[in-house]
């Protein structure tokens, strides 16, 4: 029998996952019919399933964890569902990680969605997670001003792809 | 029955975001072929991203009209019709009255009240147009309603069509103070046939805040009042 659905928590569902008649993602799809998605590959609900199935949650922050280390640790748990989720599985979060998330250079490198007129922000966020990449001996090259904005999403969906466990 | 009003000491603020793609569309198009002026109340941060404050879109992406804020200062984006920037910083938290006149060719952006700026529309042939009117998130040169929402509250939105404030006539007035338990309606006290919804908005983004002078509170989070 499905669970009740909660306004408390989001869900990120993979956008194929909604073409699956009578999923989990199909139901919240048919009650947000104008969910968001960022990537072009998962969409966001501002709802989710109280219990889902195959549901990933992402940890509240620890104790002493700086506020810093902590939205890393966000982005990447994050970005490594997004950019390979599990079968049949969603991430669920509350708004505040959602929010931390959307606003992390990891994520908006991994969406590479700069206007041309975003150049300093590519640059920034590169450069951030270019000095992130360092210290998990990721090496990465220094930024290339002949760059597009659109080698963004290449870039990031690489680096992720090497914290895929 | 006691009336909606805004200067009432509680009040709900919804808390759009942009991870959400939160935004509200009002359920008929306007048409608004003359002089326009439009209000809002606003209080967001600088965090690197442009905000869709009101949109106001046809099917013509061109043709698109946005009162947004731009690196923490308030901007009509136009396809790049309208060139040109204000200069307060408007992206600090506190809530700014911004606003949007149009006049023959002309746009008036305004803040609390005042010419921010004023920008000649370069191509008039693309005005005068029946819009779509979105809060909290608009559209800019793509296809994606979404892709400009922002984080954080706005309240007290008002259009006046075929003319300006004083002038015009008042066909939205919403305070945006809904409560989002009930429905996804916004309620428009000028048209209530013409009510808004809120999309990827739910119960769980809205806050009750108390008026103390020039402040809104809500437990240990402030919000002053930038406008008199």
């Amino acid at each position: 029998m499905p669970s009740s659905i909660t306004d408390k928590l989001w869900a990120i569902y993979p956008i194929a996952e909604t073409q699956v008649e009578g999923s989990e993602a199909w139901q919240l799809s048919q009650l947000l019919p104008e969910a968001v998605s960022h990537d072009g590959n998962n969409y966001v609900f501002v709802k989710s399933f109280e219990q889902p199935n195959n549901a990933i949650y992402i940890r509240a922050q620890n104790e002493g964890e700086s506020q810093q280390d902590y939205e890393i640790f966000v982005a990447l748990t994050c970005g490594t569902f997004l950019i390979n989720p599990p079968a049949n599985s969603c991430l669920i979060l509350t708004k505040a990680q959602g929010i931390a998330f959307h606003r992390h250079p990891i994520y908006r490198l991994y969406c590479g969605r700069y206007d041309e007129s975003d150049r300093d922000l590519f640059e920034a966020d590169y450069n951030y997670v270019r000095d992130l990449a360092a210290t998990l001996n990721i090496p990465m090259d220094e930024f290339n001003p002949l760059w597009p904005t659109s080698a963004a999403k290449p870039i990031m969906n690489t680096i992720l792809q090497g914290l895929v466990l | 029955m006691i009336a909606r009003d805004s200067s009432l000491v509680s009040r709900l603020f919804h808390e759009p975001s942009a991870a959400a793609g939160s935004y509200i569309e009002y359920d008929l198009p306007v048409e608004s072929t003359g002089d326009f002026e439009l209000e809002i109340d606003v209080s967001t941060i600088v965090d690197n991203a442009v905000k869709g404050i009101v949109g106001l879109a046809t099917a013509n992406i061109p043709e698109h009209l946005m009162l947004c804020i731009n690196s923490g200062q308030p901007k009509l984006y136009s396809d790049g019709q309208t060139p040109g920037q204000g200069t307060t910083n408007v992206a600090d938290g506190k809530l700014w009255r911004l606003g949007l006149q149009r006049s023959g060719n002309n746009f008036i952006i305004k803040v609390n009240g005042s010419t921010e700026y004023t920008v000649a529309y370069a191509d008039p042939s693309r005005l005068g147009k029946t819009y779509t009117i979105r809060v909290y998130g608009g559209q800019r040169n793509t296809s994606e309603a979404n892709y400009y929402s922002w984080d954080g509250r706005a309240a007290n939105f008002k259009y006046w069509n075929n003319g300006d404030k004083n002038t015009g006539q008042l066909i939205i007035d919403s305070p945006l103070d809904d409560d989002l338990n009930v429905g996804s309606a916004i309620a428009n006290l000028a048209n209530p046939s013409n009510p808004g919804t809120a999309y990827n908005l739910t119960s769980n983004d809205q806050a009750q805040w108390t008026k103390q002078g020039s402040t809104w509170v809500n437990g240990e989070d402030t919000m002053e009042i930038a406008y008199a």
